[in-house]
């Protein structure tokens, strides 16, 4: 019995102590310090050099502290956000392009393609006309590397479906769009022809058919870009396709890989701000300083997305720029994903891609 | 005594406690049931409401009119048929492994014995404890092409190449499974705790072989444990996505993965809650043949439906319970066949079997711990991509995680809220299991079906629901939400595990406290909480660790501004290329050794 008592006297302790910190009110509802604050969501992995080439800048300049939110992969945060009205950022940074298809369609976005300021409409002018978007505004690109173990060579697509002469293990990811691109890739088609090629069934046959060569040499099938830059690094695949600021983090990191930017797709990752967000204006005001040259110069040296600046490479140290996939001499190696043709296929392309895994 | 002669009433047919138990509250239903209010409530306004906000969104368009396409494409689209079929597959293997290979583990624990006791409840926490990130990353570290099998094998010449041990349904099962056995064993164990050892001395004295007194005495108390541990499993197992992506092969995709996955990648949330609906629609299906056959007859409510003969439950039961009787006695006798052999062969009685009990668990403790262990050096390796052999020495990751305030304060977060959702999910769901398990309830299956379905879904999908519920009331981003939602998640796995408890639970025994002046708190105090203090101990780990596991909650609910420990971890892996995951899993790993030790040895100076 006495056990009993004196547990329970200890956790009421434990308890009356915690209940302090419960009791405090809201101590996370937004209360912010100063005049104009605003929040930030950034993805999880990016906060350190957010911190660095961002916020801390930003403070310095205008004595007001944004706050550093960490955002989930979802973009079903912002849905939520603003349906209910309950903002928890203002400004979001590093969403896909195809994320803000789905966001645009939907109405939940701010427009902010009429930011006042020369380096946002300096990114605009750089991109086709038909990669511009009023709600989504660029800030780097990422690109898919062809990446294997540093005593392999694999030049291209076709050389990963090649098994006969380059025998090894390959990955390549689980979702049907990045993998029926690959497959497209290996038939010599450009990202560009994606819509036109697989317009009718006969495209999508042709595709599968393609796949269905290299299924049983595909020993795994990843999801998410950190599990593939384990399995690479601790060599348990021989090669696959995956972002290349991942395949440079990961050479940075000690890993013994390769990489070339042969045939390369390219994403776009950009800021949004949700519809209706109370401190637009100020995010607007945030979006226009992270776009400056230097800004975004000091966020690609701790990650290395392409810049879509024209003014950035310049500032970048030569020996590091030439690995990015905007560098001149990668930039004719790259192409941009067909952001409305995956926006409206990429669901049904998965399904089938799934039965076709799973049979 | 009474206890002894209750649960012998218990086998052979209907316990007479129940009957009076019964008898007395048939006056006053609507007031016996009253303690099930508060989670009652609690269920339906923070799950099953939210719940529906999500699900809502599965019966419109992409227009927003009310449509019925996202279920016609679930339909007419064969694939996520297949994937449920791999999902119910998965999950009833692993619950079957699981709750076979745990009863010997749950026997030895409940046996008492003094030596190993410490050690094989290290070896239960070990798993039960770890992430199941870090646990899939070290079963891909132990299976891999360069893994600690493979590494080892070829070093010894034992293999030219290495072998293919991943990636594949095995090792899917064997992830799971020894993911699952912790919460398997420990809810048998508690059941196992209460019965009476002197039962099976009585069946020696009267002259039955050990085998017949297992099969025929003891295994029939234990079924309530062996039932709900399988049910826990199986339910957990249905929403486990992480395992077969990092060790399956593509046919092993299970259902909870494509959710996250309309959610993430197809950004298709109508779809998201009619594959929602699907899922749940099938653990009904699972859970209302269960409750049909085995369940309610050993978890709850059985006995007085079979006492009232009402209900078709109960009638199934009855023509049920006699087959069972038989099906054991005839495992009896051939369980006490062998041990003759094995007597013969070893001339000795009791030797064999109990030789053979202490190799399988010796085993299994294998099993379950060596894992874990192959993380502890890849912690101190400068290699930084989880792989074996560890290269070098350096204790950079602990640095990182200690010198830290924001890991430091992430833990601690992590704790407050394991703590506190516990705390909160018992002092809801005990009074509900006790009803639940005791009083014929009208809708029982449906209360079931909401207790159990906050296991099966994905976190995000609660953690959205919730988001909808607490913007509404002004409470997203405070710690409370939080709490309620990590309650939420928590509250299951009590009700479940205390049920189970109760079941071999004598209510005679209040009476006689009643009787002799006790009143009800006194009684539950004194008479009913020591007994159940096995089952609620597991309930609080259970509950604790399932808030400590929890990542979507925190990322919704906590509005991005607070972290915690997996979620401190998720971000981290997420981009950065460290082994600070392996260092918090060593951390944790010591922290729950010497947890265990210190409780066993101040229990045993007691």
């Amino acid at each position: 019995m006495k056990t009993i008592e004196l547990s329970r006297r200890n956790a009421l302790k434990v308890i009356a102590g915690s209940s302090a910190l419960l009791a405090a009110p809201a101590i996370l509802s937004r209360s912010y310090a100063q005049e104009g604050g605003f929040s930030v969501g950034i993805p999880g992995g990016y906060e350190k050099a957010f911190q660095t080439a961002f916020l801390d800048p930003y403070e310095q300049e205008f004595g007001i502290k944004p706050t550093p939110i960490l955002a989930g992969t979802s973009t079903v945060e912002i849905k939520a956000q603003v349906e209910t009205g309950k903002f928890f950022y203002d400004v979001r940074f590093s969403v896909a392009a195809t994320g803000n298809e789905v966001l645009a369609e939907a109405g939940l976005l701010e427009r902010i393609d009429d930011i006042d300021s020369e380096d946002v409409q300096a990114i605009y002018g750089a991109l086709p006309e038909a990669q511009r978007r009023p709600t989504f505004l660029p800030h780097g690109l990422s690109a898919q590397v062809i990446a294997f173990q540093d005593h392999l060579d694999f030049k291209d697509y076709a050389d990963i479906w090649d098994v006969e002469n380059l025998p090894g293990a390959r990955a390549l990811r689980g979702q049907g769009k990045d993998t029926i691109e690959a497959a497209l890739r290996s038939m010599g088609k450009r990202p560009s022809e994606t819509a036109s090629f697989l317009a009718n069934e006969d495209g999508w046959k042709q595709v599968f058919a393609r796949l269905d060569e290299i299924k049983d040499h595909v020993t795994n099938w990843w999801e998410e870009d950190s599990d593939i830059t384990r399995l690479l690094g601790a060599r348990e695949v021989d090669v696959t396709a995956f972002p290349h600021h991942r395949a440079m983090a990961a050479v940075q990191s000690g890993a013994r890989i390769k990489y070339n930017y042969s045939q390369s797709m390219t994403t776009a990752l950009g800021w949004v701000i949700p519809k209706n967000s109370p401190q637009a204006e100020a995010g607007r005001k945030f979006i226009a300083f992270c776009s400056r040259p230097d800004r975004i110069a000091d966020f690609t040296m701790d990650v290395p997305m392409g810049p879509m600046h024209p003014d950035v490479m310049a500032l970048l140290d030569p020996a590091f720029a030439v690995a990015l996939p905007t560098h001149p001499n990668n930039v004719e190696n790259i192409e941009s994903e067909d952001v409305a043709f995956w926006h409206k296929n990429q669901g049904q392309a998965n399904e089938r891609f799934k039965e076709w895994l799973l049979g | 005594m009474s206890v002894a002669r209750s649960q012998g009433g218990l086998v052979a047919g209907v316990g007479r406690g129940e009957q009076l138990n019964l008898r007395s509250f048939r006056n006053r239903p609507a007031l016996s049931l009253l303690p099930l209010v508060p989670a009652w409530v609690f269920l339906l306004l923070f799950f099953a409401l939210p719940l529906i906000f999500v699900t809502g969104a599965s019966i419109f368009d992409e227009s927003g009119a009310l449509s019925l396409q996202n279920f016609v494409r679930l339909v007419e689209t064969p694939v996520y048929w297949r994937i449920l079929l791999n999902t119910l597959d998965i999950a009833f293997w692993t619950a079957c492994i699981t709750v076979v290979v745990g009863y010997p583990l749950a026997r030895m624990l409940a046996s008492g014995e003094r030596s190993g006791t410490s050690f094989l409840m290290i070896a239960i926490m070990v798993p039960l404890w770890t992430s199941f990130l870090v646990r899939a990353l070290a079963w891909m570290l132990v299976l891999s092409r360069y893994g600690v099998i493979n590494s080892t094998m070829l070093s010894l010449g034992l293999l030219d190449t290495p072998a293919r041990l991943v990636n594949n349904y095995p090792a899917v099962l064997l992830a799971m499974v020894h993911g699952m056995l912790p919460l398997a064993v420990l809810t048998m164990y508690s059941v196992m705790q209460n019965i009476d050892p002197a039962l099976s001395r009585a069946a020696s004295t009267l002259g039955a072989r050990s085998g017949n007194a297992f099969w025929r005495v003891y295994f029939p108390l234990s079924l309530p444990g062996v039932a709900s541990a399988w049910l826990v499993v199986f339910v957990s197992a249905l929403g486990t996505f992480i395992v077969p992506v990092l060790l399956g092969s593509p046919r092993e995709m299970m259902i909870a993965g494509s959710i996250v996955e309309q959610i993430n990648n197809n950004f298709n949330w109508g779809f998201a809650g009619a594959l929602t609906v699907m899922l749940l629609g099938a653990t009904l299906l699972v859970y209302l043949v269960f409750e049909r056959t085995l369940g309610s007859s050993v978890l709850s409510g059985g006995a007085v439906s079979a006492a009232t003969g009402s209900g078709r439950s109960g009638r199934i039961q009855q023509r049920i319970r006699p087959l069972g009787g038989r099906i054991l006695a005839f495992v009896g006798a051939v369980t006490v066949h062998f041990e003759k052999i094995l007597d013969s062969i070893l001339g000795q009685r009791q030797a064999g079997s109990g030789l053979l009990l202490k190799i399988t668990a010796w085993l299994l403790v294998a099993f379950l711990i060596l894992p874990v262990v192959f993380v502890i050096p890849v912690s101190f390796s400068e290699d930084r991509f989880f792989s074996w052999p560890p290269v070098g020495f350096t204790t950079e990751w602990f640095a990182t995680y200690f010198t830290s305030t924001v890991w430091m304060q992430a833990t601690l977060n992590s704790v407050l809220f394991a703590f506190v959702s516990a705390i909160a999910s018992m002092v809801i769901g005990i009074p509900a299991a006790l009803v639940l398990a005791r009083r014929s309830v009208p809708m029982r299956a449906l209360l079931m079906m909401l207790v159990l379905m906050p296991i099966v879904l994905p976190n995000v999908i609660v953690a959205v629901g919730l988001f909808y519920i607490f913007a509404y009331v002004n409470m997203v981003g405070t710690i409370w939400a939080i709490i309620i939602g990590h309650t939420v998640l928590n509250l299951p796995y009590v009700i479940i595990t205390v049920m189970a408890v109760l079941k071999n639970y004598d209510v005679r025994l209040d009476h006689a406290s009643w009787t002799l002046g006790a009143g009800k708190l006194q009684t539950f105090r004194l008479v009913t909480m020591p007994i159940l203090r096995a089952g609620i101990t597991a309930a609080f780990l259970f509950a604790f660790v399932r808030s400590f596991d929890d990542l979507s909650i925190v990322l919704f609910l906590g509005a991005g501004q607070l972290s915690t420990l997996p979620l401190q971890l998720w971000s981290t892996a997420l981009v950065g290329i460290d082994s600070t995951l392996a260092a918090v899993s060593t951390v944790i790993f010591g922290a729950v050794c010497i947890v265990v030790i210190v409780a066993i040895r101040i229990g045993s100076k007691k």
